[in-house]
């Protein structure tokens, strides 16, 4: 029987996937990562903590101040008359996102989502119950309760507070979190998939990811699965599949491997 | 009632309409000769339509500004009324002036790190050096704070450097009232609530007003004729409870600076053949606090400078949010822009803007009746 995650949290990942442009249909939400850039006081939306429809207004609201003509006055895509095929005019809107730092990152995805789940499953407000920082830092914590959403990363999702390990293979439910610590060549980020869909021993994962395959223009919220062979065995011998490429070829796999921490949790509440 | 005073200060607001509408033709070709006008390259307001607007000449604010200056000095000019409000508005005009010039012909404003200077000033090999970066210390921490606001480093003046200028023109309105209005002026006049002592408080108080007032005109210069309309409204409020009150200077003041708008909004109108900018804006946001304030009815401004207050208000709330939440309130602020990007045509909203003020201003003039 196939195990799925809410039906209004599959939605966020179904507006992640299809951003909710009017006029124009299936711009995946590119990723981003306000690590680089380290803006602070900013809005959400624009250091990777947006949700859809954020991220939506936003490009409308930057594209009438800069008067880029992305849309009309009513919020309409204008369509391309020099790139009348769908495709290209799809690849405008997301190169128009990422040159303005509109995207999602891994623990805003994931925290998006989740919220919807629980929010709709347990009625709990997830973003309230997570911990985030104690009351003895007390100036993080006045921002922790202003702006929960920009100050959960990884780390918070990797707190035994708020997580507990799962370490039978066969236990893992939607909802639950694949967390690599410290991975990439140089051990300097984190990063999260959030288990969407359980079907027997297949996996299916979502996350915001940039592969440095992906490119400039490539990168942004994507699904993948892993088909667990031998539950017996930890989670990097299992298949991992994405983009139709399989374990060393798939980038998600070689972070996962480079990880100095892999671990599935599930949120405790 | 005193209707002589009216008729006298019709005469003045006639006088000064015609007189600014002589002198407009020298002004326009003034600005045009010395290309003070509108650029894009540093104004991301100016969109879609309102890329038309690039080209148009700015300060236009000085029509009203210099020519209120003029017949206020050679025939309204009384050191117990007038002197204080004119300097005032000239301080505040003088700096919107230096504002819009840096603005065109500026050069972009560096910014400089708190933590450079703090360092600079561990290792500086030049000890007046380090002195120096201690003593300018605590302002670059409010250049910051004021840079967290918002304030970004472009040519011209930063809002840090706008505040230090405006609070000493309260500070000079303070002063006025405090020290040379005697002690009747010591006290507030509330709506239905007579006149409470309130001592020094009025000083705060004042310079609070005149600040906020002269931001809020400010901000409200964004659609063609929206200030201009307005501050029309707002002086007429002002010349008939300055009537009301028998404060002859006050009343042929703010009659002078009615006919003088009159004459600038006529040009105004989109598409407009001028805009005010911070010279008109700051100045006569000023003029206006400290005029409302000189008839005691500084707890009318609200309602007097109603679409002021709302822009102002609005920026203040989208600064909040996007600062401490996070999120945007509006759309885009200040509040014109936000109906702006929902698709309300300029026209409707500048028209809908003069008659919401409007009735707040006659609310103001109803409320100020009541002694």
């Amino acid at each position: 029987m196939t195990k799925t995650l809410s039906l209004t949290a599959e939605k966020t990942i179904h507006d992640y996937l299809n951003l909710p442009f009017t006029g124009i249909y299936g711009v995946r939400c590119p990723y981003f990562n306000n690590s680089k850039l380290g803006q602070r006081g900013q809005l959400r939306v624009l250091i990777g903590k947006g949700s859809p429809e954020e991220i939506v207004e936003e490009a409308k609201i930057i594209s009438t101040q800069y008067h880029k003509d992305i849309f009309d006055k009513n919020g309409v895509f204008n369509a391309h008359t020099d790139h009348p095929a769908e495709h290209e005019q799809i690849e405008c809107i997301r190169q128009f996102l990422i040159e303005n730092n509109l995207g999602i990152d891994c623990s805003g995805f994931v925290t998006h989502v989740l919220q919807k789940h629980f929010q709709e499953t347990n009625n709990i407000n997830l973003v309230k119950k997570l911990f985030i920082t104690s009351k003895k830092n007390f100036c993080r914590w006045l921002i922790s309760r202003l702006r929960p959403i920009e100050q959960i990363d990884v780390n918070v999702y990797a707190n035994d507070k708020n997580t507990i390990v799962i370490n039978d293979l066969r236990a893992i439910e939607p909802g639950d979190l694949v967390i690599m610590l410290k991975t990439g060549p140089r051990k300097t980020y984190n990063h999260i998939l959030l288990i969407e869909e359980v079907d027997g021993n297949k996996i299916k994962y979502a996350q915001s990811r940039a592969w440095p395959s992906d490119g400039r223009y490539g990168h942004g919220v994507a699904q993948g699965f892993i088909t667990i062979n031998n539950p017996e065995k930890n989670l990097l011998e299992q298949t991992w599949e994405e983009k139709n490429k399989l374990n060393e070829e798939n980038e998600t796999y070689l972070e996962a491997k480079q990880a100095e921490v892999l671990e599935i949790r599930r949120i405790k509440f | 009632m005193n209707l002589q005073l009216i008729q006298q200060a019709l005469t003045y607001l006639i006088f000064s309409a015609v007189g600014a509408f002589v002198w407009s033709p020298l002004l326009i070709k003034f600005l045009y000769k010395y290309n003070i006008t509108r650029r894009d390259e540093f104004d991301f307001t100016l969109k879609g339509d309102r890329n038309k607007k690039i080209g148009t000449p700015i300060m236009g604010g000085l029509l009203v500004i210099i020519t209120v200056t003029l017949i206020t000095v050679f025939f309204n000019w009384n050191r117990e009324s007038t002197y204080v409000p004119m300097g005032v508005m000239g301080i505040a005009a003088l700096l919107g002036a230096a504002d819009d010039l840096l603005n065109i012909f500026g050069k972009k404003r560096r910014e400089r790190k708190i933590s450079h200077i703090i360092n600079l000033i561990k290792l500086h090999k030049q000890w007046y050096m380090r002195l120096w970066y201690i003593f300018i210390l605590p302002w670059e921490i409010f250049r910051k704070l004021a840079s967290m606001l918002g304030s970004h480093p472009g040519r011209g003046i930063q809002v840090h450097e706008k505040l230090l200028f405006q609070f000493l023109a309260g500070a000079v309105t303070a002063w006025w009232i405090y020290f040379k209005l005697g002690i009747f002026w010591h006290s507030l006049w509330m709506p239905f609530d007579g006149q409470p002592f309130i001592g020094w408080w009025i000083i705060p108080i004042v310079i609070f007003f005149v600040m906020f007032t002269a931001n809020a005109v400010n901000f409200a210069d964004g659609l063609d004729g929206l200030a201009g309309g307005s501050l029309i409204i707002t002086f007429l409020g002002l010349m008939i409870i300055s009537w009301t009150e028998g404060r002859v200077s006050f009343t042929i003041l703010n009659a002078t600076v009615v006919g003088a708008l009159m004459t600038y909004t006529y040009f105004n109108v989109k598409p407009a053949r001028f805009q005010m900018g911070d010279v008109g804006s700051l100045g006569l946001g000023a003029l206006l606090a400290i005029n409302a304030i000189a008839v005691n009815r500084t707890m009318l401004l609200p309602f007097l400078g109603f679409i002021f207050y709302i822009e102002i208000i609005s920026v203040l709330i989208q600064v909040f949010c996007r600062r401490l939440l996070g999120k945007r309130f509006f759309k885009m602020a200040p509040l014109h822009h936000h109906f702006e990007f929902h698709g309300w045509s300029e026209e409707k909203i500048v028209m809908r803007f003069w008659l919401v003020h409007a009735f707040f201003v006659i609310l103001a003039i109803w409320m100020s009746l009541y002694k």
